[in-house]
């Protein structure tokens, strides 16, 4: 799972950072009060440091860019016509046009009737695995290859009102 | 007015909106305190008391720390600019009123939004809060609007009076110019950069707010949902975020008294935080990555800014932090040692946000996104408001540090680092934000959360107390 993936690196990230405070932190004495020559130093590491953070930046970016769930790229990945289940929300309901939705590709078109709504698809083991969210008058189509049968559930992902945390229902893929 | 009765008048208004915000700052964080116990199970509060603890506990935060902020900004500047008093102190009335009002639409119409809120959930409660509420709470946020406005505009006209305007938002130094005569130093710099982004949000911000209430006035009156939530999310992003940089201004002209060192503006200084102004301005985009008929230009573009936002703040601020500090000789009393642990919260912080708008779909909504930014306010931004009070208690008054002070440091560090962290880990794990009652299985990262939440109250008890008592020590400042 990404968020696993991501969420380790979040951890050991904030690991690194405080590690570097620390070992700064700790260096300050004694005074060297030769502040050229430190300040010198410091840039020289700034330097190496731009240039890192831009190469991971970049390729971060270029990989986030085609991970995107965005409509015109999902088209371009899924092979073959995809299952469409409209769904429509309110407060605080989701209304799917089925419940019964085969393996492989599948688009949601997902629509509100009144506020905004977040239409988040959880697995069996309580994992997300898919989002976009419901507004008025506008149309968000979500496509998610399903490659595992089982239970779905779809919690609501947007704040929309003091029943926003009951806004569930579930449907089967198999 | 003389330089001098002008710099303790500042410093007397500093003071004293010091001990009104950070009171106000605690309570706010107590009545968070007390929904996240409620979603640990271990109290049970009612779903609409919920969100009124929410929308109290998010607004009252942002408010305060914003507001006390402004003041340490304003107490940063006073050797350098001579900002208008009368404007500051009608400012802090405005917002003053505003709180009490606040509390009237919460506690009164039972409004619970929350502090970001979505078009067009306040005029559609499902028989949850009061009309009037939602109409004055759109009202007060305006009024923080014209506040806030009054205390930038301020900024930027004394500045560009004072040093130009080229040159006080570092343009000429951008050219390739920099004397001692002529060149801002780093806090003008940011204060300046900041205040006119603050600006720009500002006119996004009236601009929604008067049509939400035209709106609300007359239900018949269309808006463009996704229009409306552009303009939210690019006013109430930038405003969070104009609340951190401003404590990094306060950061650029204190720590460098400790560490004895200077800390001056340059080329590179201006470039960082002109391309901080581009970065934060178009970083609010990935608020609406999950929108997909928002143009898919505007989503790469908003990823990019997130990404961008990194570069200021880490290479040349962080950096230029550690530079100064670095065999400095600096002693670690309390004030800087919240700043510095603020700036390394600010990178942390920071580098979440840039995952969470890189892997957007994956933690979209969920606690993560509260885990990045309750990481950079209670331990980064309100660290630093924080500095700024044990600061001027020290210049002011001759205070020095009790093991109380300490404690209240650590315990700070520790509540607010848990607090973050359950969010975090809760939110990689799926758990939706704002639910009263969380999914099942998802409960105990709250039960964790809300006992570190506890810890920051006890620390927060102690730093009030401290700094109350420390006050004392300042001698009068009218003579």
């Amino acid at each position: 799972m990404i968020q696993l993936f991501v969420g380790t690196a979040a951890v050991l990230g904030a690991l690194i950072i405080m590690t570097i405070f620390w070992k700064v932190g700790t260096s300050s004495m004694p005074r060297d009060d030769d502040y050229k020559h430190v300040a010198e130093a410091g840039y020289a590491i700034r330097r190496k440091y731009f240039w890192g953070l831009l190469a991971v930046s970049v390729v971060l970016l270029i990989i986030g860019i085609f991970a995107f769930p965005y409509p015109k790229i999902m088209e371009a990945k899924i092979k073959g016509e995809p299952f469409v289940v409209k769904v429509n929300s309110k407060q605080f309901q989701w209304d799917l046009s089925t419940t019964q939705i085969p393996l492989g590709p599948v688009r949601f078109d997902i629509t509100s009737q009144d506020v905004n709504h977040g239409f988040g698809i959880y697995n069996e083991k309580g994992m997300l695995v898919a989002q976009s969210q419901a507004m008025p008058d506008y149309v968000n189509r979500l496509y998610f290859n399903f490659t595992k049968p089982g239970k779905y559930k779809i919690w609501c992902l947007e704040y929309c009102g003091v029943a926003h945390y009951v806004m569930a229902t579930e449907f089967e893929v198999k | 007015m003389d330089d001098a009765l002008y710099e303790r008048r500042v410093a007397g208004v500093s003071l004293s909106i010091g001990a009104i915000t950070i009171v106000l700052f605690g309570v706010t964080i107590f009545i968070g305190v007390i929904a996240r116990t409620s979603q640990g199970g271990f109290i049970t509060l009612r779903p609409d008391v919920f969100y009124e603890f929410m929308t109290l506990h998010s607004v009252g935060v942002a408010g305060s720390l914003m507001t006390g902020i402004t003041a340490m900004m304003w107490y940063s500047l006073r050797k350098h600019l001579n900002l208008h008093m009368n404007l500051m102190q009608i400012m802090f009335g405005i917002i003053g009123a505003v709180v009490v009002s606040l509390l009237a639409a919460t506690l009164l119409g039972f409004y619970g939004t929350g502090w970001t809120f979505l078009y067009p959930l306040p005029f559609k409660s499902a028989g949850a809060w009061d009309d009037w509420a939602a109409g004055l709470y759109l009202l007060l946020l305006l009024c923080v609007v014209a506040a806030m406005s009054l205390s930038w505009g301020d900024v930027v006209v004394t500045a560009a009076r004072k040093y130009t305007f080229s040159w006080a938002v570092g343009w000429k130094l951008i050219a390739g110019k920099d004397t001692p005569e002529t060149t801002p130093p780093p806090v003008v710099l940011i204060s300046v950069i900041t205040s006119l982004c603050g600006l720009f949000s500002n006119i996004a911000g009236a601009t929604v707010l008067i049509l939400l209430l035209i709106h609300w006035a007359d239900p018949g009156f269309y808006l463009d949902y996704l229009y409306i939530k552009n303009l939210i999310y690019y006013f109430g992003h930038i405003l969070m975020n104009m609340a951190m940089y401003m404590s990094v201004a306060v950061v650029y002209e204190l720590l460098p008294l400790y560490a004895k060192r200077p800390w001056k503006s340059n080329k590179i200084v201006a470039i960082s935080w002109n391309a901080a102004f581009i970065a934060v301005s178009i970083a609010y985009m990935h608020h609406l990555l999950q929108d997909f008929p928002q143009p898919f230009a505007i989503q790469v573009l908003g990823v990019f800014g997130s990404y961008m936002a990194a570069f200021p703040a880490t290479v040349v601020t962080v950096i230029g932090a550690m530079v100064l500090v670095y065999r400095s000789g600096i002693k670690w009393t309390v004030a800087p040692l919240y700043m510095f642990l603020g700036l390394m919260s600010w990178a942390i912080g920071g580098f979440w946000a840039v995952l969470d708008a890189g892997f957007n779909n994956a933690f979209h909504n969920t606690m993560f996104v509260p885990g990045h930014f309750h990481l950079y306010l209670l331990a980064g931004t309100s660290f630093i408001f924080v500095a700024t009070l044990y600061n001027m208690t020290e210049e002011l008054g001759g205070c020095k540090d009790t093991f109380e002070d300490r404690l209240g440091l650590w315990a700070w560090f520790i509540g607010a680092y848990g607090v973050a962290l359950t969010f975090l880990l809760s939110g990689i794990f799926g758990t939706p934000r704002r639910y009263a009652v969380q999914m099942p299985g998802k409960e105990v990262w709250s039960a964790f959360g809300a006992i570190f939440g506890w810890i920051v109250i006890f620390a927060l008890i102690l730093v009030i107390g401290r700094y109350l008592t420390r006050l004392q020590k300042v001698k009068p400042l009218r003579s």
